[in-house]
């Protein structure tokens, strides 16, 4: 009996050793030797006889010794190889678990190498500025969103603002599948699109806007790329995020993006609404205004209509959205074509019907000699604008060396204002209408002719018409025109342009690191500017006339034709850069005055040079040189009186004159934000020889100002910030000091000449910390003193504090108050007054589900007025704003 | 300390053995701003690579000098004295030495190196010079290597701290947003020259864990990022992110696991 169990036990023990041997793990082992002593460093590689497929290597170590093993089943070869040896190869089919086999090599195989390997690529080279990363290797699953996933790749930061750097530098656009909706406002991509149909994310280093300028151009701009799966079809995706405040004033803000990207196709659409202060248009802004003027090949960028009558309120330094009544809503529709791979096609359209109002109560005080007294204005102003606006771009790369493109907008511009005004106490009402409309087109082409060199021209066309009606129901002006029926006055302007200007831009990158550039542009410029002040004696329904006084009228034409050359060369070395520039150009002008015309043909020189030394691994010196001419504008140039509101007149010089101006700045940086000493320091002066200037006859009721060619301004300006970071109280501390001097000239009729000179002196500290606790803080204080010194002198000292909290309550719950106060020296009879403004906001966010929950007090102290004092130099100024009440909102954003 | 013996014996050792030795020069490109040379020595025991501490000037590194990036007005991070940066790893020992430096001050410092598990499971064959390649990744410290080896050249070895693979790797990189590259660039065979260190004055060095160094490393950066954050400019709703960005192929230590 225990016979056969053994025998049983045997045989199960064999079979499972036969099956571990057939189907189980096959193990080598055994030594490697020559000429009897022990050899390391063999490469033992086993490997499938039916395929050659390596299934398993090893090195043998300093006794020789080495041990393979497989999961796989023979027929196998066992390969050893090493360098000064001959290979040997044996074919084995093990039949045990653990096989054991001892070699001996012999001399000769690979006895000498001496190699130099020449790489085809290199990582910076050829694709040297595009580093290409597979999206599949940074998934971990819980990424909902492009900008979850940044947030995982090394080397990538995300802000939580959606902001994305690289380094210290902020990405310049985020493509996808190459094609460009958003330019700087990528986050309303990379905070809503899913990161499902991506494959591949490309860092376009050195990029371009423009192909063809590549590598030849100094650029340290940064791009992304993102590349979409093949069989990725087009998805619908998008956000909404909505705001409300369920109990108190009415407040709300809504929002909604929709998109989807398919490899041909690609769609974006946009809704926005609210009412709380904050300006919907600003986040397409960058898609309206396109083209940046320092990029080669541009030309015509920023030429537009002036603008004459404007009575939205200027608080410099203050939050616009605190005074900002408003109904916002914008609408816009996207779309990216590719139908060859050549041609691009993008077209975006948006509409933006908007209501904003805002209140404001000036006093204004006049202090000059004899002419002494004081206005005051009430003043509700509101405005409508309809907005409509299309713009078409059209790309063709017919071949790799060519690049032509199309950028056609089209747009009308609509505005109404009323302005319920109360001056000195007599009511009236003010209106302007305008219906603009304005047309762009630019067509360019590139050229490259090699790695280095380029040429981009360009040729763009603007036609733009801002016409204007402004009236007023009330009479002001009887000391000035005389008449005593006039019920209302009006003025009709007619405000036109058309411009047409060519370039050819020449770039090119010498071996040494140097840079050319040439460019030769011409441009025509036609200017049209009729204005007619009218004096209307009765209310139309009874027959009204209307009295035009004479030099209160405009029919003039300003036709400016240019033809400049431009040229600058930087020499780059390794401790300095120095870019000598010089632009000379050749002007005609022709100033057509009711008919009557001037010419004026010369000569305009604006040479430049600029520098960078790094004198000390610390310290870095930059400066700057010039000396400028240019020709007076059209709004200098308007030989009669026009109003830009209530009581103002104003007409310009009527003299063709060219302004010479020459100044230098020096800046001084030692350091770097890594650094715990910090600092910069600049100064720059400037002289205009040459200026315009004004001479102003005042009245309470009206001021006809006349600007008048006068000579030598001089400004000068200092500026230092000190940084130090102190270790004991974790953080920063911050001096800034600056000091603006400037002197120059004003008239005054009845007072005469009058010599100014002003002093701004601004002295600041401030705290950062930087603690590893989830409180944070940043807390300051500031001062500004201004001086105006003419035959009297005036002062006027304001304050600013702040004190910002930040809390981090965990992974997604953050919170943050923001506290200021602003005080304004006592001025003009009134006590120096604080102002305090306090916000708080609260998010949470729950990833899984992607819905962030917020929570916002705004003006929790609910300050309902703000009260600023401004000093120039013909009249001191103190107006109050009607703010926006206290409330809390709640929100939520959601995203699919 | 006994461990620094025996490592020492074998350098010893590996400087007398009659062995042949193969030398491999590799470019090391942390990023587009400089390259460095590296040299590798393998006697069949002992790998030991070296640094340089000075850049590669680019005029000789490509008669093309344009092709750099290079700008003399960026912001350069913590300079101060750099030394040679030597690695020594003995065969299929679990441990590295290497020398690092902080602030100008040169550590000797050991590395319990986790084992690269590669996979060379791939079909991508690339030709680099002459020699057919075989791509082989592994998943190392927080970050993905790249390689692509030669089985001409049956060496375990490769640059820096890596090897493994059944042949001398020829280009090695990481994937992330600042790829570090190297890119084998010379190998001889049999080598007969000097190998530069100098193992008294390693050995002379004071000695830290990878972990002590790194953390007195990380807290030097954490100081210097804190310093750069709080002197920022205030953006509303921007906060920095307390990522840890490394600028190494090491991004996450096996201590640094949660």
């Amino acid at each position: 009996m225990n016979g056969n169990i053994n025998k049983r036990i045997a045989a199960l023990f064999s079979f499972c050793l036969l099956f571990m041997v057939v189907h189980g793990q096959v193990a080598i082992h055994g030594s490697v030797s020559t000429e009897g002593k022990a050899l390391g460093g063999v490469r033992i590689d086993l490997r499938r006889d039916s395929d050659n497929k390596m299934l398993a290597y090893t090195f043998s170590d300093g006794q020789g010794k080495y041990h393979v093993q497989t999961a796989q089943s023979g027929p196998f070869t066992l390969l050893f190889k090493a360098l000064s040896f001959k290979p040997v190869s044996l074919s084995i089919t093990p039949t045990q678990a653990d096989t054991l086999i001892d070699v001996q090599l012999s001399a000769g195989g690979v006895e000498q190498l001496q190699e130099v390997i020449v790489h085809s690529k290199g990582p910076y080279r050829r694709g040297r500025d595009t580093i290409e990363l597979a999206v599949k290797s940074f998934l971990q699953g819980d990424e909902r969103t492009v900008e979850d996933l940044l947030r995982k790749i090394p080397g990538i930061q995300v802000g939580t603002d959606g902001s994305i750097k690289i380094g210290n530098k902020e990405v310049e656009k985020v493509m996808v599948e190459g094609d460009d909706f958003f330019e700087k406002g990528y986050r309303l991509l990379t905070q809503s699109m899913s990161v499902r149909p991506l494959e591949k994310i490309q860092i376009l280093q050195r990029y371009s806007n423009n192909k063809q300028l590549k590598g030849i151009e100094n650029s340290d701009k940064i791009a992304l790329n993102l590349q979409l799966k093949e069989e990725s079809r087009a998805q619908w995706l998008g956000s909404v995020d909505a705001q409300v405040v369920p109990i108190g004033p009415k407040y709300y803000q809504a929002n909604a993006n929709l998109m989807n990207f398919g490899k041909k196709n690609k769609y974006y659409l946009l809704g926005a609404a609210n009412n709380n202060g904050v300006d919907a248009v600003s986040s397409i802004n960058h898609l309206i205004q396109s083209g940046s003027p320092d990029e080669p090949g541009q030309i015509g960028v920023g030429i537009t209509t002036p603008t004459l009558i404007d009575n939205t309120p200027n608080l410099p330094s203050f939050d616009y959205r605190r005074t900002n009544f408003n109904n916002d809503k914008l609408v816009s529709l996207n779309t990216i074509l590719n139908p060859t791979p050549q041609l691009k096609i993008k077209w975006l359209g948006f509409a933006n019907p908007t209501k904003k109002s805002f209140y404001r109560n000036t006093v204004q005080n006049y202090h000059l000699e004899d002419i002494q007294f004081t206005n005051t204005e009430d003043y509700q102003f509101t405005r409508n604008i309809d907005n409509y606006f299309t713009k078409l771009e059209l790309q063709l790369e017919p071949n790799k060396r060519t690049l032509l493109s199309y950028s056609g907008t089209l747009g009308s511009l609509r505005k109404n204002d009323l302005g319920a005004l109360l001056f000195n106490g007599v009511q009236s009402e003010e209106l302007t209408k305008s219906k603009g409309y304005l047309t762009n087109h630019s067509l360019s082409y590139s050229y490259k002719f090699s790695e280095r060199d380029v040429l981009v021209s360009s040729l763009r066309w603007i036609k733009q018409q801002s016409p204007l009606d402004y009236s007023i129901n009330q009479y002001y002006y009887e000391d000035l025109f005389g008449g005593k029926d006039i019920h209302a006055v009006k003025q009709h302007i007619e405000n036109n342009l058309q411009y047409l200007g060519a370039t050819t831009h020449y770039v090119s990158r010498k071996k040494n690191g140097d840079f050319f550039e040439l460019a030769f542009n011409m441009a025509y410029q036609q200017q049209q500017l009729n204005t007619e002040l009218k004096l209307l004696s009765n209310p139309d329904e009874l027959g009204g006339t209307a009295v035009s006084p004479s030099e209160f009228s405009n029919a003039m034409d300003l036709n400016v034709f240019q033809t400049n050359l431009i040229s600058k060369y930087t020499f780059k070395r390794n401790k300095w850069e120095l870019t000598p520039r010089l632009q000379a150009g050749l002007v005609q002008n022709r100033l057509t005055d009711f008919g009557k015309p001037k010419h004026k043909n010369n000569l305009l020189l604006f040479p430049g040079l600029s520098g960078k030394w790094v004198i000390h691994p610390k310290g870095r010196l930059e400066t700057d040189l010039y000396f400028q001419q240019q020709n007076t504008s059209l709004t200098e140039l308007i030989p009669h009186y026009y109003t830009t509101g209530v009581r103002n007149f104003i007409r310009g010089t009527d003299n063709l004159a060219t302004l010479s101006s020459s100044g230098g700045t020096l800046m001084y940086t030692y350091g770097s934000m890594t650094d715990r000493f910090f600092a910069n320091l600049s100064a720059g002066h400037q002289i205009l020889f040459d200026y315009v200037g004004t001479e102003s006859s005042l009245d309470p009721n009206f001021s006809l100002v006349q600007q008048v060619l006068l000579k030598n301004k001089k400004s000068s300006n200092y500026k230092a910030d000190l940084n130090y970071y102190l270790k004991v109280v974790g953080g920063n501390f911050r001096l800034d000091l600056g000091a603006n001097t400037a002197d120059y000239e004003t008239l005054v009729v009845g007072v005469g000449n009058r010599q100014i000179h002003t002093e701004t002196y601004d002295y600041g500290l401030s705290f950062r910390s930087a603690w590893k606790s989830r409180l944070n803080i940043y807390t300051g204080y500031a001062l500004q003193s201004v001086t105006y010194r003419s035959d009297s002198k005036t002062t006027l000292n304001n304050s600013r504090g702040f004190l910002n909290v930040f809390l981090n309550m965990g992974k997604n719950i953050q919170c943050n108050l923001k506290n200021e106060s602003y005080r304004f020296g006592s001025f003009l009879g009134q006590d120096s007054k604080t102002y305090y403004f306090s916000d708080f906001s609260l998010s949470y966010e729950l990833r899984q589900h992607r819905t962030r929950f917020t929570m916002t007090a705004k003006n929790i102290f609910n300050t309902r007025f703000f009260r600023n004092a401004e000093l120039t130099d013909l009249y001191n100024t103190s107006t109050e704003y009607k703010l926006l009440p206290g409330y809390i909102s709640f929100g939520v954003d959601y995203s699919f | 300390m006994r461990k620094y013996y025996i490592f020492f014996l074998f350098l010893f050792l590996s400087r007398l053995s009659f062995a042949q030795r193969l030398h491999a020069i590799y470019e090391y490109i942390p990023s587009a701003m400089a390259t460095f040379k590296e040299d590798v020595y393998y006697d069949g025991t002992v790998k030991i690579a070296v640094r340089d501490s000075m850049p590669i000037r680019k005029q000789e590194l490509n008669k093309d000098g344009d092709d750099e990036v290079a700008s003399s007005f960026s912001i350069t991070i913590g300079s101060g004295k750099r030394y040679n940066r030597v690695v020594i790893h003995q065969n299929k020992a679990d441990q590295q030495l290497e020398t690092r430096s902080i602030q100008g001050v040169n550590y000797l410092v050991t590395d319990k190196f986790p084992a690269l598990v590669w996979n060379t499971d791939y079909t991508d064959v690339d030709t680099l010079g002459k020699h057919v390649c075989h791509k082989a990744t592994a998943s190392y410290r927080g970050t993905t290597l790249v390689a692509y080896y030669t089985n001409d050249i049956p060496v375990p070895v490769g640059p820096s701290k890596f090897g493994g693979l059944p042949g001398l790797i020829v280009m090695l990189y990481n994937e992330s947003a600042n790829p570090n590259y190297w890119y084998l660039k010379e190998v001889n065979y049999p080598y007969a020259g000097n190998i530069p260190v100098n193992d008294k004055y390693i050995q002379s060095l004071p000695k830290l864990s990878l972990e002590e160094f790194v953390k007195k490393d990380d807290q030097i950066n954490e100081e210097q990022m804190r310093i750069m954050y709080s002197k920022m400019p205030m953006m509303e709703g921007v906060s920095v992110d307390k990522q840890k960005v490394r600028g190494s192929v090491e991004q996450v230590y096996e201590w640094e696991h949660q």
